[in-house]
């Protein structure tokens, strides 16, 4: 490019059936900044146009083969906002007709034919650089918003499986960001095969900075318990650290409440200590009723707030639960919902009522359905019309796995691969033929479920979901004539399959059309049908629950 | 070149570039010229049409655009005329603006 052309910082499509008009336009802009194109119909105009990087058009209005405002309607199919500068003699608009057209579109405007230099381009400074600058920040934006996209996901994988199936316990969470990203954090780390610790924790703000820190943070938690060992009894201790660490590097206008809770399920002890976070609720899943874990209110400062904070042992909380406890961790953002939008502004007091929180809680209780529960929870929320989140909300559960207590309950988590979806179909059948003595129903169990995770895995690697669509959880129970399986899991793709409304033929043409996306064609719907002898299914905000029904009638 | 011209573009217009100053006036003169002679036999034949009024326009924004100042108000005037359908004001326009195009011009 040479140094003329490099000046040339905007570019103009110039239409006029007038070489003269042209001409002059052409001579007044040839020592100015603008790379001017000049067309004299409107089909060379609409294809230089097509070739984009125009920052405004110059147009006659009455024209031979077009006039300058059908012009513009061609133009705006492909730019709404590009500035039209109406080039007209109109000395005389007698009943403003051309004035109105003009001012029609926002991004029109006029000049007279009779114009000087200056006109022209104070005209030309005066439309172009809002322009440039809209665009500019359209572009800023959406980069923004790839971005953020990216950092969800990168977030999302940093997080821990949403459903943890160990041998002692269970977990399950939700995680619903205000904006794309959080700072809201959780993570389970196992410290044996009795132990593990929970970290919670809300950075304050949300967005961007607060999901970066969360990142920091939760590398550092890893780190000091992976190294630490003697902090693995003194959740005090992971505090005070952390404490440090925020001082050092984030100093001032950060802070973070958080919470460390060490689960002990040999000894069926939870010691936490509580910096900041809402306290964590016990309920008991038989009974219903709530348990004060921490009638002192113990609790130190939140994370970040003095250098010389003290998180001290004496106020950690030590609870010896039992095997029907079911705990929950909420963040703050919960208890900031509302069911009105002006909650937005922080002055409004309409926010959710603690009673109805727990009565909401307990009415997930009481069933065998536990990685649903903060699904469940969320969805009652969200139809009670609590639905205006000014915070980024988590809520965790934590309960001890059934299995161990009663065989007949069996958890499981599933990995989204097609090796454990054949090794989980296996154990669940050789669990099934062992626990119920029943050939029939052990077989049935292991071609539904490899037909039915099959399809649910194949369409989650088939498209980029968004979300945790790798967690997949089962459940079983069952007697010697009848087992219930329930699956829950996060794919989009099947929140319209309808087992009841469709048939078969139609169901089968659904999933050929789902597996079309090249997964792995499965046997279909049919088959499923045939080896179940009821199938429901439940849907708790982006969580699909599916639940099976099998019998020891043979297959015909 | 008429001076009128000449100082628009130079002073209002700020081109100084002779062989473009040169370009444009040849260009102004031809279609000044062509513009002239189609209102002509328009009028000749007594029409006010669309057509007609389309020319009167375009003549008009050659000469407001390229500020050849002593025929402006001529073209303004038979415009105007055009646009109110009154043929004999719009005639006396043309007459009046084209002797002077010619006498402009001649002199030249």
């Amino acid at each position: 490019m040479d140094s003329a052309n490099a000046r040339k910082k905007y570019k103009i499509l110039m239409l006029d059936d007038e070489r003269v008009i042209l001409l002059t336009i052409a001579g007044v802009l040839r020592n100015a900044p603008y790379n001017l194109v000049m067309c004299n119909n409107v089909s060379e105009a609409m294809e230089q146009f097509k070739q984009g990087g125009f920052d405004c058009i110059i147009s006659d209005i009455i024209m031979d083969d077009i006039d300058g405002f059908e012009f513009r309607g061609l133009i705006r199919k492909y730019n709404a906002r590009i500035p039209f500068i109406f080039l007209s003699a109109m000395v005389n608009d007698i009943n403003n007709s051309l004035i109105n057209n003009i001012m029609s579109d926002n991004f029109s405007f006029y000049l007279n034919k009779k114009f000087s230099r200056d006109d022209l381009l104070r005209k030309l400074e005066q439309v172009i650089e809002p322009y440039r600058a809209q665009a500019e920040m359209q572009q800023l934006r959406k980069s923004l918003e790839n971005q953020l996209e990216m950092a969800k996901k990168v977030q999302i994988a940093i997080l821990p499986p949403i459903f943890q199936i160990k041998n002692n316990y269970i977990t399950s969470y939700i995680y619903k960001p205000k904006f794309q990203v959080s700072g809201d954090f959780f993570e389970s780390i196992p410290l044996n095969k009795n132990k593990c610790i929970w970290v919670l924790g809300d950075i304050s703000g949300h967005g961007i900075h607060s999901a970066l820190i969360m990142s920091a943070i939760i590398s550092v938690i890893k780190e000091t318990v992976q190294t630490k060992k003697e902090y693995h009894t003194k959740p005090e201790l992971i505090l005070k650290d952390l404490n440090q660490f925020f001082r050092t590097k984030f100093k001032v206008n950060h802070y973070m409440t958080c919470m460390i809770a060490i689960w002990d399920f040999e000894q069926k002890v939870l010691l936490y200590h509580n910096a900041g976070c809402p306290d964590i609720l016990c309920f008991n899943n038989k009974t219903l009723e709530k348990t004060d874990m921490n009638p002192d209110h113990l609790g130190s400062v939140p994370i970040g707030m003095f250098d010389d904070a003290v998180y001290s042992a004496k106020d950690n909380i030590k609870y010896h639960f039992c095997d029907d406890d079911v705990f929950f961790a909420l963040s703050d953002g919960i208890y900031d919902l509302s069911q009105s939008e002006e909650a937005q502004n922080e002055e409004n007091d309409d926010y959710i009522e603690e009673s109805f929180l727990e009565t909401t809680l307990k009415a997930t209780l009481g069933n065998n359905s536990i990685p649903q529960i903060p699904y469940q929870f969320w969805d009652i929320l969200q139809k009670s019309g609590y639905h205006s989140q000014i915070d980024d909300c988590t809520m965790v559960l934590m309960t001890r796995n059934p299995y161990k207590l009663n065989p007949n309950h069996l958890y499981r988590q599933i990995y989204p691969t097609a090796i454990d979806v054949d090794t989980a179909a296996m154990e669940i059948g050789e669990y099934v033929r062992k626990q119920f003595s029943s050939d029939i129903m052990a077989e049935k169990t292991e071609l539904l479920l490899c037909e039915f995770l099959n399809n649910i895995i194949s369409h989650s690697e088939a498209k980029d979901l968004d979300g945790h669509f790798d967690s997949v959880a089962l459940y079983l129970k069952g007697k010697p004539t009848r087992i219930e399986i329930r699956v829950w899991d996060f794919n989009p793709n099947w929140k319209n399959i309808n087992f009841k409304s469709h048939n078969h033929e139609e169901l089968d043409r659904l999933f050929d059309k789902l597996n079309s996306n090249g997964a792995p064609n499965g046997r279909g719907v049919p088959l499923i049908m045939k080896l179940s002898s009821n199938v429901r299914r439940n849907f708790y905000d982006q969580l699909n629950e599916t639940i099976f029904t099998i019998d020891t009638k043979k297959i015909e | 070149m008429i001076q009128s011209i000449r100082t628009h573009f130079q002073d209002s217009l700020g081109i100084d570039d002779e062989d473009l100053i040169q370009e444009i006036y040849a260009e102004y003169i031809k279609e000044t010229k062509k513009n002239c002679k189609i209102i002509g036999e328009l009028l000749a034949q007594g029409q006010n049409s669309k057509e007609l009024c389309g020319v009167i326009h375009t003549l008009k924004g050659c000469i407001l655009n390229v500020g050849h100042a002593e025929l402006e108000q001529f073209a303004i005037d038979m415009n105007n005329a055009a646009k109110q359908n009154d043929p004999d004001e719009c005639r006396r326009n043309f007459q009046l603006l084209n002797s002077n195009y010619k006498k402009i011009y001649e002199s030249l």
